[in-house]
């Protein structure tokens, strides 16, 4: 747990951050979000004492970190920055061993760790541990930040625009890639963001701030809900738009109308049209998808015409449109990031929202 | 005699005045490196970089100062003798160092820097393992500039009695002798292009392949 107890950072007259309290909780992911200039990336650097504040305490765990050494405390807490994080004159493994090295660990340990959490994010180790930063997309470096900051296996970790430079694509799979590792990881994350979309997708609580104020903090939707003030509601964009879309996540819409067959099952005829059918093939590939009273033919259950996109329950419900658009089907399955079918999700169905919305 | 006649028939004389102008030369810039080097660090640490901006302004003007001059001037106080042409190698030979050390230390992105002391490193972790890794191509090219340069200057500090491949040129030119003065002149260049090779590689193998622009 980390608690920030009326932090206030001063440089010579102009308030950074302002008697900020707040507390994130065991293995949460607390965001803070506003605009530009609002104190986000000084209060996250008082943390590992990058910057000391001007007055107020800062705990982990009920300890004081001004009680603590500041070298020592660093090397316990993961930072991941934005795309100049790498250190360019060390490979992969060598980024990824720079807190392990500071720890004394020995290089054969080291090696093993680096190769373990390039498998954690996806990355091949054997094409890139030897790898240079300059070899690489940005994407990639991106996952070898976060695989760098977990190298010596850090409870908490700071995370300042981790993906703000990377087109919204490779974001979204970042994202979605992050959120599978936090749901097994489970760290106490504090991330800085000015995406609003990234906020309500990543975050378990978001702290909004203002002119170095804390404004409200809350879980998405009570924030959604009750904003507490023109401020928030403005900043959530609360103006009718497609917009809207980005405050709902795809979890809360999916459609649980389902049954889940193999391919084997529906030729076999034992498919009843009372529920639409998943098509499952080796219990994790999405083959296809069969509507609610539709014919079973060949169709439904063969090649790539009936591959279904999946959307990750954490979406929103703007990502959500974005793949139903992009792969051109009126249907997507949304999946928790272990793979749990939650039900799915159609075009049609964002739009009843919508019409909600617009009432 | 032709200049190859001259450095066979006289090369234990010859071989003297090499190695006398090795030792001068590489004091020299030993003693350059050091300073520099050390000068080149502090004034790129925050606190400093105002002086470390206006100092590598002043290299600029520095490296106009005929090295006849520095030589003369040192001479005044020091008199006949190695010791006049090492100390002013030295500090004729600070300037390209301390200028490439302190610009190319000061481009390292404080980002960079951030990013280090971030993850816990000491002040000194953060120089040894990131700033001065990441600045080594161009220290390097500084150190290669101080070598060239002294080497030819070297020549010149015979003058003041310092010895060296000078002399061969000097008693050339007074007893006219062009195979002298030929013979020395080639040696001072060949002192130079074997030296500037060996650091070449020296620098392939300091600077991580992980900063070279090419490939
Ligand atoms: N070293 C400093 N000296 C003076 N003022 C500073 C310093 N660092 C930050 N500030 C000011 O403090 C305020 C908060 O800065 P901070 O970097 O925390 O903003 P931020 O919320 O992270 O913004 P962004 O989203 O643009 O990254 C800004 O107004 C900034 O100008
Ligand atoms: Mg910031």
């Amino acid at each position: 747990m980390i608690e920030l107890d009326a932090v206030t950072k001063r440089y010579d007259g102009k308030t950074a951050v302002n008697e900020l309290t707040l507390t994130v909780p065991d293995s949460a992911v607390m965001i803070l979000l506003g605009p530009s200039g609002c104190g986000k990336t000084t209060t996250l650097k008082m943390i590992n004492r990058l910057i000391e504040p001007t007055s107020g305490d800062i705990r982990i765990d009920g300890r004081s970190v001004f009680a603590m050494d500041p070298i020592e405390l660093r090397r316990s807490i993961g930072y991941v920055i934005q795309e100049t994080g790498l250190f360019p004159h060390y490979t992969v493994e060598g980024n990824i061993g720079v807190v392990p090295t500071l720890l004394g660990w020995d290089k054969a340990r080291i090696r093993r760790r680096a190769a373990e959490l390039l498998e954690l994010v996806n990355l091949e180790p054997s094409v890139y541990l030897k790898r240079y930063p300059r070899e690489l997309s940005g994407g990639e470096r991106q996952r070898v930040g976060v695989a760098r900051a977990l190298a010596a296996d850090p409870r908490i970790l700071l995370m300042d625009e981790p993906f703000g430079a990377i087109d919204p694509i490779n974001r979204r799979i970042l994202q979605d890639f992050f959120l599978r590792l936090q749901s097994e990881l489970k760290r106490t994350v504090v991330f800085v963001t000015h995406d609003i979309g990234e906020a309500v997708k990543l975050g378990d609580c978001i702290a909004i701030m203002r002119e170095g104020h804390l404004v409200q903090v809350d879980d998405t939707h009570t924030l959604m809900e009750h904003p507490a003030d023109a401020f928030v509601e403005d900043l959530l964009g609360s103006t009718r738009s497609t917009e809207q879309l980005l405050y709902y996540r795809a979890a809360h819409y999916a459609d649980p109308d389902f049954t889940v067959m193999s391919p084997e099952e529906l030729q076999a005829g034992r498919a009843h049209t009372d529920a639409s059918i998943i098509i499952l093939k080796d219990g994790d590939h999405i083959m296809g998808y069969v509507e609610k009273g539709q014919m079973i033919s060949c169709d439904n259950i063969q090649g790539e015409a009936c591959r279904l996109e999946t959307v990750s329950a954490n979406a929103t419900l703007l990502e959500a449109v974005t793949i139903l658009l992009q792969s051109g089907r009126k249907r997507a399955v949304v999946q928790d990031p272990d793979g749990t079918i939650l039900g799915t999700i159609s075009i049609s169905m964002v739009a009843e929202v919508l019409g909600k919305v617009a009432r | 005699m032709n200049a190859f006649q001259y450095l066979a028939q006289n090369w234990p004389e010859v071989s003297q005045k090499v190695v006398q102008h090795l030792e001068i030369v590489g004091i020299a810039v030993a003693g350059s490196l050091v300073i520099g080097l050390l000068l080149g660090i502090l004034v790129s640490r925050p606190r400093l970089q105002t002086i470390g901006r206006v100092i590598i302004a002043m290299t600029g003007i520095a490296q106009s100062i005929p090295s006849i001059a520095v030589i003369a001037l040192i001479f005044i106080y020091t008199g006949i003798g190695p010791r006049t042409a090492i100390i002013a190698l030295t500090a004729y030979g600070i300037v390209p160092i301390l200028f490439n050390v302190s610009s190319s230390m000061l481009m390292v992105p404080s980002d960079m820097r951030e990013a280090a002391r971030g993850m816990g490193m000491t002040p000194l972790q953060v120089l040894m393992r990131v700033e001065l890794p990441v600045a080594a191509q161009s220290i390097m090219s500084g150190v290669r500039t101080t070598v060239t340069v002294d080497v030819s200057t070297a020549t010149v500090a015979s003058v003041v009695g310092a010895g060296g491949i000078g002399d061969i040129i000097f008693v050339g030119l007074s007893v006219v002798r062009p195979d002298m003065i030929i013979a020395g002149t080639l040696l001072v260049a060949f002192i130079a292009v074997v030296s500037d090779l060996l650091l070449a590689l020296l620098q392939k193998s300091v600077v991580s392949r992980g900063l070279s622009t090419s490939s």
